[in-house]
C-alpha cells in the first residue's frame, strides 16, 4: 500500500528527536530547539491542512502547551510526534470552533484560485503542485480521509499513532488513509487538480 | 509548469517557496529528504509531503516556543508534572511485556499447582499400589464423602477434571456411606496389571527361548517392569516365587498396609480436592490463581467440608 514509506522516512530522525526530547525534559534548551526544528515542519503542515492561514498562530499556541507539558510526556521520538500532533489538533479544533462563531474566509478558498490548470500526467502534476494546490486537493477529501492522509504523509505518523491522535480505530484510519491517497493519486494523475469538490475541511467540524 | 509560476508569488510566500522542492525532493530541509517509494501510492505521498510540510522552521515560531520552554522550566519545580494517560506515548511493545509476563507467571503458577496436584494424586495411588492391595486399598475410608467422589474424576487422567468436582461433592457429602462406587473404579486396573505381570512371567517361563515372545507388547511391558531384559528372570522369580504373590497379597496386604493406604488415600484426595478447586479457578478466570491457592489452603485441613468449599469457589467466580 505504500503507506510505510513516509513514516519510515521520518523515523530516520526519530532517534535524534527522541534524544533531543529526553534532554529537553532535563531542561536543555538547545535540545528543545532541535526538537522544534524536527517536528515543526510536519506539525505546521498538518495544522495548515486543518485551519489554513491561521496555522502559524495555532501552531504557536500548540507549542506553548507542548513546552508547558513537556515534563509530562513519556515516549520516544515517534511518540513525541504523535503527542505534539494531538496537542496541535486540539488547538486547531478549538480555533475552528471559535471561527465558527465568527466565520471568515479560510485559506483554502483562496488557494483554489491559485490552482494550476489540468494536467494530463502525474509527472506534470508532481512538478507543479504548490502548497496551496496540495491543500486544496486534500481539502477535497472527506474530513476523516484528509486528516488521516495529513497525519501519515505530513506529520509522518504510523497507523496506530495516527489512530490515537484521531481517537479512532487503527483499521478505520488505515482505510481512510488508503482511500484518501488513492483518491488524491487519481485526481493528480487523471483529472488534474482542478477537480471540484467540497472544500470544507476547515469547517466540517 | 505554468501553475508553478502562478502559485509562487501568492500571499503565503513562506509556504510556496518550496514548490520546486516537490520535484527535487530537497525543499523541506533536512527532515524531508527524498523518500523511499515502496510501491502503492508513493508519488502521491511524496508529492503531498513535499508540498505540505512547512519549508524550514520559522525563526519567529522557534523563538516563541523557546520562550515558552524557558518559562515552563522556571515554573516546573513548583508544579509536579504528572504524566496523564494522554501524555504516555511509549510504544505499546514497551508496555506489553508487563502484561505477558504476568500472564506467563499465572500460567506457570497454575501449571505448577496442577502438576503438584497430579503428583499428589499419583503419590496417593502409588503408595497404595505398593502393597498391591485389593479393592479395599482405595482411599475411601478416611477421606470423607466429599473427597471420596473425586477419585472418580482423578485416576483416569492424572489431572483432575476441573469441571467434574464442582457439581458432584455437595450432593454426595450428605451420604457418607456412598463411598462405595469410587472404590470400584480404580482397583481393577491395578489388579489386572498385577495379574498380567504374573501371567506374563509364567508365559515367559514357558516360552523362554522361543524367540517370538520378545516382540510382543506384553513382553516389552514386562521388560520395562523388570527394569531390563536381563532382570526379567529375577523379576519373575520374585513375582512368582515369593509369598507376596497374587492370592496372599490381597489379604495380607490389607492387614498391615491397609491403614497406611487409607491414610495416603485420604491425604491424596484431600489435596486433590484443593487442587480441583484451583484448577477450576485457573480455568474460569486468569489471575485468580491466588484465590485457588487460598482455596487449597482451606481445603487440606478438613477434607470433607473443605472439598465442597473448594467446589464452590469456582462457582462463585464464574459469573
Amino acid at each position: 500500500m505504500g503507506q510505510r514509506g513516509e513514516p519510515r522516512r521520518v523515523q530516520a530522525h526519530d532517534g535524534e528527536l527522541g534524544a533531543a526530547v529526553a534532554r529537553a525534559q532535563q531542561g536543555d534548551e538547545a535540545a528543545f530547539a532541535v526538537a522544534y526544528r524536527l517536528v515543526q515542519p510536519g506539525l505546521l503542515g498538518y495544522v495548515r491542512g486543518l485551519v489554513g492561514d491561521d496555522a502559524e498562530d495555532v501552531a504557536a499556541d500548540a507549542w506553548l502547551e507542548i513546552a508547558r507539558d513537556l515534563g509530562r510526556f513519556k515516549g520516544d521520538g515517534a511518540g513525541f510526534r504523535g503527542w505534539t500532533a494531538t496537542i496541535a489538533r486540539h488547538r486547531a479544533l478549538d480555533h475552528l470552533r471559535r471561527q465558527k462563531v465568527r466565520p471568515r474566509p479560510t485559506a483554502l478558498e483562496q488557494d483554489v484560485l491559485d490552482l494550476p490548470g489540468p494536467h494530463s500526467t502525474h509527472d506534470q502534476a508532481l512538478e507543479t503542485l504548490s502548497t496551496g494546490a496540495a491543500l486544496a486537493l486534500v481539502a477535497t477529501l472527506p474530513r476523516d480521509q484528509a486528516e488521516a492522509v495529513l497525519l501519515r504523509v505530513v506529520v509522518g505518523l504510523d497507523g496506530p499513532a495516527a489512530a490515537r491522535v484521531l481517537g479512532k480505530r487503527p483499521g478505520a484510519v488505515r482505510t481512510a488513509t488508503y482511500r484518501g491517497l488513492k483518491r488524491l493519486a487519481r485526481q493528480l494523475g487523471a483529472d488534474g487538480v482542478t477537480d471540484d469538490g467540497p472544500r470544507t475541511l476547515g469547517e466540517s467540524t | 509548469m505554468r501553475g508553478a509560476e502562478g502559485g509562487g508569488p501568492g500571499d503565503r510566500a513562506g509556504a510556496e517557496t518550496g514548490m520546486g522542492g516537490a520535484r527535487h525532493g530537497a525543499g523541506d530541509g533536512r527532515d524531508a529528504g527524498p523518500r523511499p517509494v515502496p510501491g502503492g501510492l508513493p508519488g502521491t505521498e511524496a508529492l503531498l509531503a513535499a508540498a505540505l510540510r512547512a519549508k524550514g522552521a520559522d525563526a519567529e515560531g522557534e523563538r516563541r516556543a523557546l520562550a515558552a520552554f524557558r518559562a515552563a522550566r522556571e515554573a516546573q519545580p513548583a508544579r509536579a508534572a504528572r504524566t496523564r494517560r494522554r501524555d504516555d506515548w511509549r510504544p505499546r511493545d514497551g508496555r506489553h511485556p508487563g502484561r505477558t509476563l504476568r500472564t506467563a507467571l499465572s500460567v506457570l503458577l497454575a501449571s505448577l499447582t496442577l502438576g503438584g496436584v497430579a503428583y499428589a494424586a499419583m503419590g496417593g495411588g502409588g503408595g497404595a499400589t505398593a502393597d498391591d492391595g485389593g479393592p479395599d486399598r482405595t482411599r475411601p475410608p478416611a477421606a470423607s464423602d466429599a473427597a471420596s467422589v473425586r477419585p472418580v474424576a482423578t485416576p483416569p487422567g492424572s489431572t483432575p477434571g476441573p469441571g467434574t468436582p464442582a457439581p458432584a461433592p455437595p450432593r454426595v457429602s450428605t451420604s457418607p456411606g456412598t463411598s462405595a462406587p469410587p472404590r470400584v473404579i480404580t482397583p481393577p486396573d491395578r489388579q489386572d496389571a498385577g495379574r498380567d505381570t504374573e501371567a506374563q512371567c509364567r508365559a515367559h517361563e514357558r516360552l523362554a527361548g522361543h524367540g517370538k515372545v520378545l516382540d510382543a507388547a506384553a513382553w516389552q511391558r514386562l521388560v520395562v517392569a523388570a527394569g531390563g531384559a536381563e532382570q526379567v528372570k529375577a523379576y519373575c522369580a520374585e513375582q512368582l516365587g515369593l509369598p507376596a504373590g497374587p492370592g496372599p497379597s490381597t489379604g495380607a496386604g490389607n492387614g498391615s498396609g491397609g491403614s497406611d493406604a487409607g491414610n495416603g488415600g485420604a491425604e491424596g484426595s484431600g489435596t486433590e480436592g484443593a487442587g480441583a478447586g484451583t484448577g477450576a479457578d485457573g480455568l474460569v478466570g486468569e489471575g485468580s490463581v491466588g484465590d485457588g491457592g487460598v482455596g487449597a489452603g482451606d481445603v487440606v485441613p478438613e477434607a470433607g467440608d473443605g472439598g465442597s468449599a473448594a467446589a464452590q469457589v469456582p462457582d462463585g467466580n464464574r459469573p
